[in-house]
């Protein structure tokens, strides 16, 4: 199941409200587009994880999708971006853009959140 | 498996692996604190140790389980079952802990009713917890140790962050783990890094074909005979799932896998077990007789998991399907069978918003109609029923709880157990005490007082008459007397509190 395709959410930067809603934003767009499945991946630095009292709205929303969640350190998030093979939708806190060097490619939706 | 040091540890806590006496609703008595006696005494009752090799493999596991080692077996993985008592010896060499549990921190119904009417923490969380922190986790961690849950009571784990990270939780997988479980098992060998929570939506759901038979036997030789259900009650996750029905080759392997190895009784597993075989809702009593005389055919007695009362009373009005079936089922010195099933509300109003198809083909509006009529072709023939009903219910009102009480007044002639359980939308969970937040109403409590009542009545005859009637039960029979004997006291203790007029009095009026 992990090696199929997946209506893909990346995001970069704390789980603050805002974010936690256009992640919700995003789970509706999967179900526009009739996706089966979504994924979404955080990028952490090695002092954050993965907040779950923040990610359970999100999931309490879903019965349709299939949905995997992953963690991923932040120095993998360039490596990562260089080898995208379908459409990503990376969501990065306004504070950390500035600082961020992002490939240029059709397939990357970068949203400032 | 060869009998080789398991690579992928299969397992639970103890009160989910036991067969509680080959007695299956004896198993609730794990969902609530040791009552009137000690702990100890309470789990030798509810969840007696598993019998086990010289391995630790039990005799008996959970279902689930057996299906998730028999995959990973049949991919050619070291995997195997463990009763809890001995994991401890494997962990130093094992990769992967894979846990499941129906209710991992008790806070499904019935352990939360439990829980929030004794102030005390229901057994099967303690349990799992006891267990967790009697294993060298940590040091196993360091080592590489992957750790997996999942079960029914998966997405119980978002509420426990805390302990994710104090036992070192890898991933969650929430629903069907046939397509999911093998992906995840080679990314932990691959030391390829683990999503942290996987749901399996119903697109992802196995096939049939894709379900492989358990190799070993299961808990009281429970086995599936279909998945999903149609009636698509909105407080229920099931109903999401496709309908699938499990063929009678792979159903009558299943029971011979328990057989050869002792287990003679069986229970059937379904949601509604009367749908087996149906198109849709709409009933087909040959698959229904094939697959009871296949069980006759193979065990000594046979029980249902789950059957919907609209199922039981269409059943005996238009094919007298039931009556059938109890000719196949009560013979051979089997005279009666259990079955699990749901009232949910005895208001109509209520029912209409929350399970509209939950009395097809009866009209939502006859309701009440079609429990009271199952309740009495159950009576008839013998079938004892467990059964639910759901309170606050969202958008219930105080009359719709009034008319629940009412329907029960209605079942008091009929043999069976009736179990409050109260309804709290995930959504609003908000703290780790979130199940002493419920609202508990005037007529809540009535309502409760109502199903004690009755289901301790009931209970006393059930076991004397039917459930342990035989020699070898009389000491689990006068324990679980005692037992009643001091619940009745202890109501009516806090009737006196309460100030309300004693229910006890109420003769049942027998149906014949």
């Amino acid at each position: 199941m992990l090696e199929q395709e997946f209506f893909e959410v990346w995001v970069v930067g704390d789980l603050g409200e805002e974010l936690v809603e256009k992640l919700k934003e995003k789970l509706r767009e999967a179900y526009r587009r009739n996706h089966p499945r979504i994924r979404f991946r955080f990028y952490y630095d090695a002092q954050n994880s993965l907040n779950f009292e923040a990610i359970r709205s999100i999931l309490l929303e879903n019965t349709r999708l299939s949905v995997v969640i992953e963690e991923r350190p932040f120095k993998a998030l360039e490596s990562d971006l260089g080898s995208i093979g379908g459409e990503v939708s990376l969501l990065v806190s306004k504070k950390l853009v500035p600082s961020m060097k992002l490939p240029k490619n059709s397939r990357l939706k970068l949203a400032e959140v | 498996m060869a009998d080789a040091r398991p690579e992928i540890i299969l397992t639970t806590d103890r009160t989910m692996m036991s067969n509680h006496h080959g007695k299956e609703f004896i198993g609730f008595m794990t969902t609530g604190p040791a009552i009137g006696m000690p702990e100890k005494l309470w789990m030798w009752i509810a969840c007696p140790k598993m019998k086990v090799d010289s391995m630790g493999r039990p005799w008996q596991a959970p279902y689930a389980l057996r299906k998730l080692e028999a995959l990973l077996q049949d991919k050619g993985y070291n995997a195997a079952i463990i009763d809890p008592d001995y994991v401890v010896r494997y962990l130093p060499d094992a990769k992967i802990l894979m846990l499941s549990h129906h209710d991992y921190f008790a806070l499904c119904p019935p352990s939360s009713e439990w829980w929030l009417v004794t102030k005390k923490e229901p057994v099967n969380a303690k349990s799992f917890r006891n267990f967790m922190n009697s294993l060298p986790i940590a040091k196993a961690k360091e080592r590489g140790l992957k750790i997996m849950v999942g079960g029914p009571a998966a997405w119980q784990w978002l509420y426990r962050p805390d302990l994710m990270s104090r036992w070192g939780i890898d991933t969650i997988v929430d629903g069907e783990g046939e397509r999911i479980v093998v992906d995840l098992v080679e990314r932990a060998y691959s030391e390829e890094p683990l999503p942290r929570y996987v749901f399996v939506g119903p697109g992802d759901v196995p096939s049939i074909e894709e379900i492989p038979p358990i190799r070993r036997p299961s808990i009281n030789g429970l086995i599936e005979i279909m998945r999903g259900c149609p009636r698509g009650c909105r407080f229920c996750s099931v109903t999401l799932r496709p309908l699938r029905h499990m063929p009678l080759e792979l159903i009558e392997e299943e029971m011979l896998v328990n057989v050869r190895e002792g287990v003679r009784s069986g229970i059937l597993h379904s949601e509604d077990v009367l749908l087996y075989g149906a198109k849709g809702i709409r009933l087909n009593p040959y698959a229904l007789i094939k697959l009871h005389q296949l069980a006759r055919k193979h065990w000594e007695s046979i029980a249902w998991s789950h059957a919907s009362l609209a199922a039981i009373k269409n059943a005996e009005e238009e094919h007298k399907l039931i009556s059938r079936l109890r000719e196949i089922i009560c013979s051979e010195g089997q005279d009666y069978w259990g079955v699990e099933v749901g009232i949910e509300t005895g208001s109509v109003r209520l029912a209409k918003k929350i399970m509209p198809a939950k009395s097809a083909p009866y009209p939502a509006e006859k309701w009440p109609e079609v429990v009271e009529d199952a309740f009495a072709i159950m009576h008839e023939n013998n079938i004892i029923p467990a059964a639910t009903l759901i309170l606050g219910l969202p958008e219930e009102t105080p009359e719709d709880v009034v008319k629940t009480a009412e329907l029960l007044d209605r079942l008091k002639p009929y043999r069976s157990l009736i179990v409050p359980m109260f309804f709290v939308p995930m959504g609003v969970l908000k703290n780790k005490d979130w199940f002493t937040d419920v609202e508990v109403k005037d007529e809540h409590i009535e309502v409760m007082r109502r199903c004690f009542w009755h289901s301790v009545r009931w209970a006393e005859e059930i076991i004397e008459k039917f459930y342990l009637r035989k020699s070898h039960h009389a000491p689990l029979r006068l324990l679980l007397k005692m037992f009643l004997n001091y619940a009745k006291r202890r109501m009516k203790a806090v009737e006196k509190k309460l100030g309300v007029a004693p229910l006890e009095v109420e003769a049942v009026q027998v149906a014949h």
